[in-house]
């Protein structure tokens, strides 16, 4: 049926566009986001320090927890850019203070999967780059402490694992 | 020819356009074989929605005024001119005899009516 | 053509229920209602993706559950308080919001913005009630919307700025698209209407053609 078709065509250039209006979201709150990214990043940096510093047999896992909800939170910031619109650049009414993405382009032609979609795109990049600096920041343990078992392995993902579902859970569709 | 709708009084908007049209036809105004505006045009310059002047052109079409053609629009039907200012001069009568009946009805005498109607001339 | 079968939508408390209607392209059908008779659920039922109606609404034969992009890539909704980025210039919002639109075309954008009498450097707070309603008139024609629901469009228009509008409005009705206006200020039913429906705490209570009578026949 020719209409199924073009709605393919469409899911494959959905996200195209979603990820087109992200880039001239971000270029529109560049000096925002910059500003929330310095500090964000700046936090994160902290945190490694202190895992590094504090980190020995008895906190193990329970740095990795700290660091883990640390994660969360600095990924909500990065995201945010692309998951709230506030009043400042909408005139939103009532009460409200700021809409979802989702709700901002509820009446547009894009499926909010679509949009759901791109933003765990991004979710991942930024996880799995966090993952690879968790095991990056227990080398000095492991080295210290001359340990590796697999639970150094595991746990790492364990967590960042646990990070991602609370990050999924703030950037899914909502009404 | 320009068709002028007034907003008030008791017809319809179609049924003025049909009276004014009947009466351009009748008066020979509109030749006969000459091309009315498209609905829509007429809609546009009457600033009326396209319902209404359909029914108009509907309505001069079952009284055999107008015809359509596929593709080109309407036109002017060739027609007996005498047999329409027969009928319109039927239907004068009617609603003369009807106004009549009113003016009697409401205790007006011959002459007070024949006063009036030359007051209106 | 737009078909409303057995419709029937709940928000909260309120039920609109049972509209039952059909309209062929390039006709105009306005919709008049008290405030809170159901206009703007009747609108929105068509706009929500996850709608929460029973029954089915039919535009070109397609139920448009099944297929919300095709729909709404079709469709405009307009109204006062509709959303964009206030801050932005038209032609900046058609550019951000446009791209999601695979007819939008930005010449055409200015094409229809000029015959409007706008100007696409104007930020949208620095416009007027009638000119946000025909810029987003002009972005709806931009992207070839093919159904257009006007929400309270007319409301405070003077006689001038309504002849003028809805020369606007023709020019949409000629192109065969098909266009829903709602109001709630009788005067508003227009003799440039179609077809008048009338939604009375959440019933229709008629639907019919508008001859230019002071009613209108069924």
């Amino acid at each position: 049926m020719e209409i199924k078709d073009n709605i393919e065509d469409k899911q494959r250039t959905g996200m195209d566009r979603v990820r087109e209006f992200d880039e001239k979201l971000l270029s529109m709150n560049s000096d925002k986001v910059l500003i929330r990214r310095i500090v964000a990043y700046f936090f994160e940096f902290l945190i490694c320090i202190m895992f590094v510093a504090f980190c020995d047999e008895s906190s193990w896992q329970t740095m990795h927890w700290v660091i883990a909800i640390y994660y969360s939170f600095a990924i909500k910031i990065h995201l945010d850019v692309y998951m709230t619109i506030y009043e400042n650049d909408l005139v939103i009414g009532e009460e409200r203070h700021s809409i979802s993405i989702y709700q901002l382009l509820k009446k547009f032609p894009v499926n909010p999967r679509d949009i759901f979609k791109v933003r765990l795109f991004y979710l991942w990049k930024m996880l799995y780059k966090r993952l690879i600096i968790l095991y990056i920041l227990q080398l000095p343990f492991i080295v210290y402490h001359n340990k590796l078992k697999v639970v150094n392995i595991v746990y790492p993902v364990f967590v960042i694992v646990m990070a991602a579902i609370v990050c999924m859970f703030l950037i899914r569709p909502k009404k | 020819m320009k068709i002028v709708i007034k907003t008030q009084g008791t017809l319809a908007i179609y049924e003025q356009i049909v009276n004014q049209l009947k009466n351009a036809i009748v008066t020979g105004e509109l030749k006969t074989g000459e091309a009315l505006p498209s609905i829509r045009m007429l809609a546009n310059d009457l600033q009326v929605s396209v319902i209404t002047t359909k029914r108009a052109y509907e309505e001069l079409e079952k009284e055999g005024l107008i015809r359509s053609v596929a593709g080109k629009g309407f036109y002017v039907c060739e027609y007996n001119q005498d047999y329409l200012k027969e009928k319109q001069l039927m239907m004068l009568e009617k609603r003369l005899s009807e106004v009549l009946n009113e003016c009697r009805a409401a205790g007006l005498s011959n002459e007070e009516i024949v006063e009036m109607v030359e007051t209106l001339l | 053509m737009l078909e409303f079968r057995n419709v029937t939508v709940k928000r909260g408390k309120f039920t609109l229920s049972n509209i039952n209607f059909q309209l062929e392209d390039g006709y105009l059908l306005g919709i008049l209602g008290k405030n809170g008779a159901g206009k703007t659920t009747l609108l929105n039922s068509m706009m929500e993706r996850h709608s929460n109606y029973t029954g089915n609404i039919f535009y070109q034969g397609i139920d448009i559950q099944k297929e919300p992009e095709w729909f709404l890539e079709k469709c405009a909704y307009i109204a006062d308080d509709n959303r964009f980025f206030y801050k932005k210039t038209a032609m900046e919002n058609m550019e951000l919001l446009g791209g999601f639109y695979e007819k939008m075309d930005k010449e055409k954008f200015k094409t229809y913005m000029d015959e409007m009498k706008l100007s696409c450097g104007q930020q949208i707070s620095a416009m007027s009630r009638g000119q946000f309603i025909r810029f987003q008139i002009a972005f709806a024609r931009a992207h070839c919307a093919r159904l257009y629901l006007l929400d309270e469009a007319t409301a405070g228009m003077d006689p001038v700025f309504r002849r003028d509008f809805y020369n606007i409005l023709r020019q949409i009705l000629a192109e065969e698209a098909t266009i829903l206006m709602t109001t709630h200020i009788q005067s508003d039913i227009d003799r440039n209407m179609d077809y008048i429906c009338r939604l009375e705490q959440g019933k229709m209570v008629s639907f019919g053609e508008n001859f230019g009578e002071e009613g209108y026949h069924e």
